[in-house]
């Protein structure tokens, strides 16, 4: 293969990259080279949103509280605004040990102003826990009701609150969330 | 992977990966993880009195008390309880009486 093809080869694959990168929503500057292509992909935002909309922004992660507690609990899911959509669940089964006199919390789910909470709840008779309980509810998810376990404190910040039901996360369980 | 600790009054409260809190490696977040777990554990043991505060190490003493102390005013109020929370929400609601 020749250096001309070689070269004309290159620069082809240049070309492709810069349209691929406007095509992502970054912005090509006219006479951009192959030096700076670095750069602008550190320019691509994560998770492809742009400019109409079309992309879904989703935060998501685990948090692991430190001490097990049916009280206020607050962690990031740094959306920037407050979520359409919020999911929180135990990554996995709670061991039956753990549940205390009250309940477990065992999943949290938000949609446009409809709230689902679920819950384990103690049975006296048997002196033990786990028949699961199911309470829907349709506020915001920024409101300040005490009648859904979690709600938003503000864009940045989530608060788990069991005391309406005094139901439990436990010290050293992941809890995953999902924001959008 | 992002991980993070947060901390509120020097106190660990909680450690997760994505946004916010101190940022710390991975091998600092399952250390963290790996404690927590373990104190956890010994809470658990110390409330049914299946250790002694002598097994806990010395310098989680104080933590470990502090949070049996905590759980067991938390199930006394618990118990205190006439009728569940949940029903008594939906009495206040207007459900059965």
């Amino acid at each position: 293969m020749s250096v001309q093809t070689q070269i004309d080869r290159i620069s082809g694959a240049v070309s492709a990259a810069l349209t691929a990168l406007t095509e992502k929503g970054v912005t090509v500057p006219a006479g951009t080279k192959v030096d700076d292509l670095a750069a602008l992909i550190s320019g691509i935002e994560a998770g492809g949103g742009s400019g109409d909309g079309g992309g879904l922004e989703i935060t998501s992660g685990i948090v692991v509280p430190s001490s097990t507690t049916s009280g206020k609990f607050t962690f990031p899911h740094g959306l920037g605004r407050v979520p359409t959509f919020f999911a929180f669940f135990p990554k996995t089964d709670i061991d039956k040990e753990l549940v205390y006199k009250q309940s477990a919390a065992l999943g949290f789910f938000h949609y446009n102003g409809v709230n689902i909470s679920v819950f384990t709840d103690y049975d006296s008779s048997s002196s033990k826990g786990y028949s699961k309980s199911i309470y829907m509810t349709d506020t915001n998810l920024d409101s300040y009701t005490s009648n859904r376990l979690i709600r938003t404190v503000d864009t940045t910040t989530a608060m788990f609150n069991g005391a309406n039901w005094v139901t439990y996360i436990f010290a050293g369980n992941e809890y995953i969330w999902f924001a959008g | 992977m992002r991980y993070y600790k947060l901390i509120e009054n020097d106190r660990l409260i909680a450690i997760g990966t994505g946004y916010g809190g101190i940022e710390i490696t991975e091998a600092e977040y399952n250390r963290l993880l790996t404690e927590i777990r373990e104190k956890a554990a010994l809470v658990d043991s110390l409330y049914n009195g299946e250790i002694t505060i002598d097994h806990v190490p010395t310098e989680w003493q104080e933590e470990i008390q502090r949070r049996v102390d905590e759980r067991i005013a938390a199930e006394g109020e618990a118990e205190d309880q006439d009728i569940p929370a949940e029903e008594a929400l939906a009495i206040i609601l207007g459900g059965e009486a």
